[in-house]
């Protein structure tokens, strides 16, 4: 495992462990919304997966890698439309009209995101499917 | 019946009615600049009204049955690190763009005009849904 592997599955449970306090946190404020603890959480622990996922080198941390940074990529927010997550960490930049709403993009995810990924799919990656394939030894 | 108290009393209700007054003028104010602003053809400088303090403990619902729909709506923080309710709402005409940035959520977040200045108006609601702080920045 190389020292950049480490540091994605770091920030993927260090992300998602405060994620979840920050979740709790903002919902003790807000009178505890089921339909945000519900989504708020969901990502959380699909980030905390992924995270020991990566540590142990499976190949489907990536996939859920990709998955976590993917939803928190875009912001949207349009009179019929909100969605904005982020797990209490974020910087994003959006470009909004009073017509049709404001759109955009953490950046932060969007680092992830090009990061985990080029790492997932990098000849040297060393993560094993979850199932061995017994003819292939 | 004329006792101190009862003096105090009518005094604080007078006061308590000039207040709602105020409020309700400063927000019948800012309604009628925002749609002035939003019919003008051209982006204008809208000035921010004064006293917005008196708005402070105002329920969110007479604000929207004002000024309509906020908008926009994210977290943000108030003046002692709470979590509240951010309602914008931009003095501007339909051709308005601007950019939002904001540095995770609750934290540091500021829209700037891509273009022409205008004017933003912040109402932040705690969670009983009443104002605690107002802010304007004039464009």
């Amino acid at each position: 495992m190389t020292i950049q592997d480490k540091i994605i599955a770091s920030i993927l449970l260090l992300h998602s462990s405060l994620g979840v306090l920050w979740t709790f946190w903002v919902a003790s404020q807000i009178g505890f919304p089921p339909a945000f603890l519900t989504a708020n959480l969901s990502l959380a622990a699909i980030g905390i997966a992924s995270g020991i996922g990566w540590f142990m080198r499976r190949r489907w941390a990536a996939y859920l890698c990709i998955a976590f940074f993917l939803i928190q990529l875009v912001h949207v927010h349009t009179p019929t439309l909100q969605w904005s997550f982020t797990l209490g960490f974020n910087l994003n930049i959006a470009l909004g009209w009073i017509s049709s709403g404001e759109f955009g993009v953490n950046l932060f995810a969007l680092v992830m995101l090009l990061w985990s990924s080029a790492r997932a799919f990098a000849p040297n990656n060393s993560s094993k499917r979850t199932r061995e394939n017994p003819r292939a030894a | 019946m004329n006792s101190p108290i009862v003096k105090l009393s009518a005094a604080a209700f007078l006061i308590s009615l000039s207040a709602s007054g105020q409020c309700k003028d400063l927000l019948a104010l800012a309604a009628t600049n925002l749609t002035a602003a939003r019919s003008s053809p051209t982006i204008g400088s809208v000035k921010c009204p004064a006293n917005l303090d008196s708005l402070v403990g105002m329920a969110a619902e007479v604000v929207v049955s004002k000024l309509g729909r906020p908008d926009l709506i994210e977290v943000g923080r108030g003046e002692h690190g709470q979590i509240l309710s951010v309602q914008k709402y931009i003095f501007a005409n339909s051709s308005a763009t601007w950019t939002d940035i904001g540095v995770s959520v609750g934290g540091w977040s500021v829209v700037a005009p891509v273009g022409k200045p205008f004017t933003v108006m912040y109402f932040f609601y705690n969670k009983g849904s009443q104002i605690e702080l107002v802010r304007c920045n004039e464009g």
